[in-house]
């Protein structure tokens, strides 16, 4: 298990952009945040996060379930989280398919984030 | 037949006409005869005649040179009388040897007035005189003896022929009176005879018409002959026609009748028109059947009875439309005799029959295809009710993400006082509270589909009981249904009942569901009695009841309705999921207040599960 981890963090919601940051970061991770798709997988690429906790309805472009199909085509080493208030069977499906670590639905306790990123981490 | 009246009336006429004919020749011969005995008479009087003539000559003979001698021209006068009768005979017609007789007669009569004029004119000698005289009385003898015998033979002639006019006269008389008797008597039997053939074949016929007139349409005329059988042939026909048409029309109304009886809508015929409009007269089985009455009470019943109050009311207005000409399609609410509601499509137009008029009303019950619109309708609702409560749950979903995240994030932060902190574990509790409902929300609008496989229920059920139990044994949670209560739970599972096709966890959510609430359904003590049976129509039954308060009749009508709740934290939905996940299964729940107190939910599933559950 990594103690200190690089949480790479893609949600359109502000609130639960900075919360999970202040939260992440207060327990020593190192986060960087994302409120939309733009770029998402060229930044990811360049900072090659540990974690990345990837919402799914992000905004008209991608959702994240694009993101993470384009992450695992990119074969990028990193754990992905995703964290969504889309609870519909065919999305947690998709979501197994295409290679997500965890599914998280929304509104989740900061303690299941926690163990959520503990848990996959422990995995690897 | 004409024909034997013609020959009868022929043969009548010509024993008449003979009759007749004969008769006639009959009294001519008769009259015949008779002259010619008149005749003979006649002859034999101028013979008579003559014979007296010839006796007067005689006696003037022997009075001669007597004192009472005759004059001589008195004599003369005598003899010319006599010569007279002689020659008077040659009048007649005779047979030749008649002629003969008298011709020689009549010489003698002559040479007898010659030997009267010698004595008259001989003076001289008296002995030849006398000798002529002698002469001339034999010759007048003789001669009065001819003529006596022709007398004689002539009278016997005339009394032989006298003798056989009379025969002949009676004869013909017994003749005429046969005829007279006869003709009327055969002209009366071949009258009769044509009158009885006449009489017979007519009664026959009068007799057939009575028997067709009184139904018996299978009776034939036979043995009649000439006119009569062709009209019997011809009635005959009209009889097999008649029983043909008959046959038809029977075919026909039979046909009719069992399309009436048969069909499926109910079919009324009611009165159009007057105070009676909309009087009952006529109504068939499925009507009967349909509305809960008989045929014979709905005869006595108007149309308006059997519908509901509001479209009793409205039902003039409907008649005077159809009575207008317009043909009415509506849907109607009518009332049962049990008093149950069910809704028709009324199909009603006008019907004229013989001169009245009347209403003819087709009804079908449309109670299924009520409740498959309102299914169908309830699952477009539900269609829509879960995009809308997933869309809703979604957007909710985010923010309430964000809030939770934030206190519990802020409240781990920040150092607060033990109110401000139990402020913080409100909110929360709060959050969770809405996340439950939004869970349960989606779950009712949005079940999951079943995953069906073998369950065996009575397992199924022993494992909700001591999943329920459970509940009751974690003392320290005061959310807890049991809330102290003391509840025992009894099971009476049949054992032979059969796995049935089932999602298990979410019949184990129902279970559990209506375990729960039977708890906390129950007083401080109760008993929960668990229940599996076989049910009817090849289901299987799981009953639940509990001995608490019961309910009112109103309230178990809204127990399945979502957001209907009893309980201050309930969020409404729990019994409405469960109906929808039984009704995924095929099943049905129900809910009945227990006679002995509390309440009794009663759950029916199918064994099998065939094709795809329903959405």
């Amino acid at each position: 298990m990594k103690g200190k981890e690089r949480i790479f963090l893609c949600d359109d919601d502000e609130l639960i952009v900075s919360m999970v940051s202040r939260a992440l970061k207060k327990d020593g991770h190192e986060v960087r945040v994302k409120r939309n798709s733009d770029n998402a997988l060229a930044e990811i690429a360049t900072w090659r996060p540990d974690v990345v906790l990837l919402d799914i309805h992000l905004d008209e472009q991608k959702s994240g379930l694009d993101i993470l199909k384009e992450i695992k085509a990119e074969r990028l080493d990193t754990r992905v989280i995703m964290i969504t208030a889309d609870d519909r069977a065919e999305s947690v499906h998709a979501a197994w398919q295409f290679g997500a670590s965890k599914y998280l639905t929304k509104p989740f306790d900061v303690e299941e984030l926690r163990s959520a990123i503990r848990e996959t981490g422990a995995d690897c | 037949m004409r024909k034997k009246i013609y020959i009868g009336l022929c043969i009548c006429s010509l024993i008449f006409i003979m009759g007749g004919f004969y008769i006639t020749g009959s009294i001519g011969n008769v009259i015949a005869s008779l002259r010619n005995v008149i005749i003979l008479h006649q002859v034999e009087i101028l013979r008579e005649d003559l014979l007296n003539k010839i006796k007067v000559v005689q006696s003037d003979l022997l009075l001669k040179d007597s004192p009472h001698e005759r004059d001589l021209n008195i004599f003369v006068e005598h003899v010319d009388n006599m010569e007279a009768a002689i020659n008077g005979c040659f009048d007649c017609h005779h047979v030749e040897a008649t002629q003969e007789l008298l011709v020689n007669l009549r010489l003698d009569i002559l040479a007898y007035e010659k030997t009267l004029s010698r004595i008259y004119t001989m003076r001289a000698n008296l002995e030849r005189i006398s000798r002529e005289r002698e002469k001339a009385l034999t010759d007048g003898q003789r001669l009065l003896h001819a003529v006596d015998r022709i007398v004689v033979t002539s009278s016997e002639k005339l009394s032989q022929q006298t003798n056989m006019v009379l025969a002949d006269i009676t004869g013909t008389r017994k003749l005429i009176t046969i005829l007279v008797v006869g003709g009327p008597i055969l002209a009366l039997i071949i009258v009769t005879w044509l009158v009885r053939n006449f009489s017979n074949s007519f009664t026959t016929l009068l007799h057939a018409t009575r028997r067709i007139r009184n139904g018996d349409l299978q009776h034939r005329i036979t043995g009649l002959k000439d006119e009569f059988g062709v009209l019997a042939e011809s009635f005959n026909e009209m009889s097999a026609s008649l029983v043909e048409q008959i046959h038809r029309i029977g075919e026909n109304q039979k046909r009719y009748q069992l399309l009436f009886e048969s069909a499926g809508d109910a079919i009324f015929i009611l009165e159009a028109e007057g105070e009676d409009a909309g009087r009952i007269v006529a109504a068939n089985r499925a009507a009967s059947e349909m509305n809960g009455y008989t045929v014979e009470e709905l005869l006595r019943m108007r149309i308006q009875d059997i519908d509901c109050q509001e479209d009793a009311a409205k039902a003039g207005a409907r008649i005077r439309r159809i009575l207008a000409g317009e043909r009415v399609n509506c849907e109607v609410c009518h009332r049962r005799k049990d008093g149950t509601e069910l809704p028709v499509e009324a199909s009603a137009g006008l019907l004229e029959f013989e001169g009245r008029k009347f209403i003819l009303a087709f009804d079908r019950d449309i109670t299924e295809r009520k409740l498959a619109e309102e299914t169908l309708q309830r699952a477009k609702q539900m269609v829509i009710v879960g995009e809308m409560a997933a869309g809703l749950a979604h957007e909710i979903k985010n923010p309430l993400a964000g809030i939770k995240l934030s206190i519990q994030i802020l409240s781990s932060e920040l150092e607060l006082d033990e109110e401000n902190r139990e402020i913080f574990r409100l909110v929360v509790q709060e959050i969770n509270r809405i996340e439950t409902l939004l869970r349960d929300m989606l779950n009712y609008a949005r079940p999951s589909k079943p995953e069906f496989s073998p369950v065996d229920l009575n397992q199924l059920l022993k494992t909700g009981i001591k999943s329920a139990r459970m509940l009751g044994k974690v003392p320290e949670n005061s959310d807890s249904a049991f809330n102290g209560k003391k509840i025992e739970f009894k099971e009476k599972l049949d054992p032979a009942l059969p796995p049935v096709t089932a999602d298990f966890s979410q019949l184990q959510q129902v279970f559990l569901n209506l375990l729960i609430n039977a708890i906390e359904a129950s007083r401080e003590t109760g008993t929960i009695m668990v229940e599996s049976c076989r049910g009817s129509n090849g289901m299987v039954r799981v009953c639940i009841t509990d001995t608490g308060k019961g309910a009112d009749e109103k309230v178990i009508e809204q127990l399945f309705k979502p957001f209907f709740t009893t309980k201050p934290k309930g969020t409404g939905l729990g019994l409405a999921i469960c109906r929808r996940l039984i009704e995924q299964h095929r099943g049905s729940i129900a809910a009945v207040n227990n006679p002995e107190g509390g309440m009794i939910f009663t759950i029916e599933l199918p064994v099998e599960q065939n094709g795809v559950p329903t959405a």
